[in-house]
């Protein structure tokens, strides 16, 4: 089920690059104006024609976009607390990666993101290997950990580095300093979209 | 009161970091905690004791089903489980004991995953959250928290698990019911709330398909001429918008070209309306044929109609096109038993003839060159000329 995926692209480049740039995107793609439902289904290729014309657009590389992409939605605040649910320190929150599909389908099990392995390495180095259907998804996923880096106040160096043989998505993650800043605060009783 | 004996009140209970040093602290020796084994069973009945070797000495019912009901007890922890999401099985450590052992040479620090001094289990105990793997159902991971119990973990560690995110792919694999479950736990609001919510949630998408649908058939019907089934005046007027929009990016030009229908009136007077809507769905097939993708044709009302063709076309082009659209109108319709005889007189004008095309001097311009055809004897193609000269009739093709 893409509608979701699709709302988020269309939000992230209008919410950064203003409505008359993504206006332009949607005419280019050939996507009406007022863009995707996120409860709707897509074909999948629709996807990488918007990121294609968002590309060209903006004059961008495909995965730095992207990256920015997975940033963008840690601003988000309620996606931002449903991360945040991952743990109580990044360590916690990167082992939580590996359920983050399964959460995720919990709660919309028609959405199926990309299936998520931590490995732990020697101390303070990891790699998450990111199994998707469509490829790009390590690009998000390498903007999302970063700026959750950010959020847990931990000091994290983080790179997409050259997928594996069989085209698994690969990131190679380290943790330099745990406590570097305070970070942003978390509490489960301020939930955000109201339970009313 | 009645003679039970009298349990002095507990000192209360420090916070759950503060109780892991209780737990360290209160049964120093293995068999002392066998006792409360029971009574771990009752309240937890997920918990796995697992003894400094690695051994699995104590699990509760729900976990034993998970296991397949099969008999565990004694039997090395990385057999059935690995840790985190790992894909390798758990590698057991011989080094124990033997002064290879990194973990009892302080110099080293143990970078193995399990072996007999315990050393690796310890390291669970200090993670906060351990994700463990089932190792016969690698679906389905559990989650939890472990426990070092007694000095320097003498008596092993204690797991107290729960399925987590897997609860549902559990129940169903497992075949368990609400008596694996302690009422106390929230597996089975959960189960409710996965259960309702998809419910909620299909509800709620197939309301989205179905409101989406019917904008669609809307903004269709809005758009579309109902006779025909062509586009209208309106649909045309924002193809044009964006083709004009398209051009003026730099993108390819367009053409457009204005038909209107010779004689119709003369069909529609003698022979009736009936005839009048058959021969105007003959002429919108005969257009429907002409377009390629990208390309629109709309009826703009009465007998007067408007192709939208993307890319510039040649004059030589426009004469072909002409000429077979005329050809095709002029024809003979056959309906009910009469035979009738049109034609069209086509103005055609091209967004490339224009410094900066816009919209209401192309319709005017369409409009004189189709007053032109029609003037130069019907059955005519016309093409706007950009410069101050006359229009001129286009040479007619083949």
């Amino acid at each position: 089920m893409q509608g979701l995926v699709n709302r988020s692209i269309q939000n992230f480049l209008s919410d950064t690059f203003g409505e008359e740039v993504w206006r332009d995107i949607a005419q280019r793609s050939s996507i009406p104006e007022e863009g995707f439902e996120a409860m709707l289904g897509y074909d999948e290729a629709v996807t990488d024609t918007l990121i294609e014309a968002a590309c060209t657009r903006l004059n961008r590389g495909r995965l730095d976009l992207l990256e920015d992409l997975g940033a963008y939605l840690t601003t988000r605040e309620a996606v931002r607390r449903l991360l945040r649910y991952g743990g109580r320190d990044f360590v916690d929150f990167l082992r939580s990666l590996n359920e983050l599909q399964g959460r995720t389908q919990m709660a919309l099990d028609y959405l199926h993101l990309p299936e998520l392995f931590l490995l732990e390495g020697e101390k303070d180095h990891f790699a998450l290997e990111v199994r998707a259907a469509q490829p790009g998804w390590g690009a998000v996923l390498a903007g999302l950990v970063r700026a959750m880096a950010d959020d847990y106040g931990a000091l994290a160096l983080i790179e997409l580095i050259d997928p594996a043989p069989d085209g698994t998505e690969r990131l190679s993650l380290r943790l330099l300093d745990h406590s570097h800043s305070r970070g942003r605060a978390f509490e489960l009783s301020h939930a955000v979209g109201g339970a009313g | 009161m009645n003679g039970a004996p009298e349990i002095a009140p507990s000192q209360g209970l420090a916070s759950r970091d503060a109780l892991r040093k209780v737990i360290a602290r209160t049964a120093t020796r293995a068999q002392e905690f066998e006792q409360l084994v029971p009574i771990l069973g009752a309240l937890l009945p997920m918990f796995l004791w697992v003894d400094p070797q690695g051994k699995i000495c104590a699990l509760g019912a729900t976990l034993q089903k998970a296991m397949g009901g099969r008999s565990v007890l004694g039997q090395p922890f990385e057999r059935f489980f690995r840790i985190g999401r790992s894909r390798d099985r758990l590698e057991r450590c011989q080094d124990a004991g033997t002064p290879l052992c990194a973990a009892q040479n302080q110099a080293q620090s143990c970078d193995r995953r399990m072996g007999r001094c315990g050393a690796s289990l310890m390291r669970l105990a200090q993670q906060r959250i351990v994700h463990l793997t089932l190792v016969e159902a690698p679906g389905i991971g559990l989650r939890g928290e472990a426990f070092s119990v007694g000095q320097a973990g003498e008596a092993g560690i204690l797991l107290s698990l729960s399925f987590g995110i897997h609860l549902r792919e559990a129940v169903a694999e497992f075949a368990l019911t609400d008596g694996d479950f302690s009422p106390a736990d929230l597996a089975i609001d959960l189960l409710y709330q996965q259960e309702a919510k998809a419910l909620v949630t299909g509800e709620l998408r197939a309301l989205t398909s179905r409101l989406d649908k019917a904008r669609k058939a809307a903004e269709a019907q809005a758009l579309s001429d109902p006779l025909t089934g062509l586009a209208n005046r309106r649909a045309m007027d924002a193809a044009l918008d964006q083709a004009l929009a398209g051009a003026a990016r730099g993108g390819a030009g367009f053409t457009l070209v204005q038909i209107d229908l010779d004689h119709f009136k003369q069909v529609n007077d003698s022979l009736g309306h009936a005839t009048g809507d058959y021969v105007l769905g003959v002429v919108s097939e005969i257009l429907r044929d002409s377009l390629r993708v990208g390309d629109l044709a709309a009826r703009m009302g009465g007998d007067e109609f408007v192709l939208l063709m993307r890319g510039t076309m040649t004059p030589e082009q426009i004469a072909e096109l002409g000429a077979r659209l005329i050809g095709r109108l002029s024809e003979p319709i056959r309906f009910e038993g009469a035979e009738s005889r049109i034609s069209g007189s086509l103005g055609v004008v091209r967004s490339i003839d224009y410094a900066a095309p816009e919209k209401a001097r192309i319709l005017w311009d369409a409009d004189v060159a189709t007053y032109a055809a029609k003037a130069a004897g019907r059955g005519q193609c016309i093409l706007h000329q950009p410069s101050e000269q006359e229009p001129r009739s286009v040479p007619k093709a083949g």
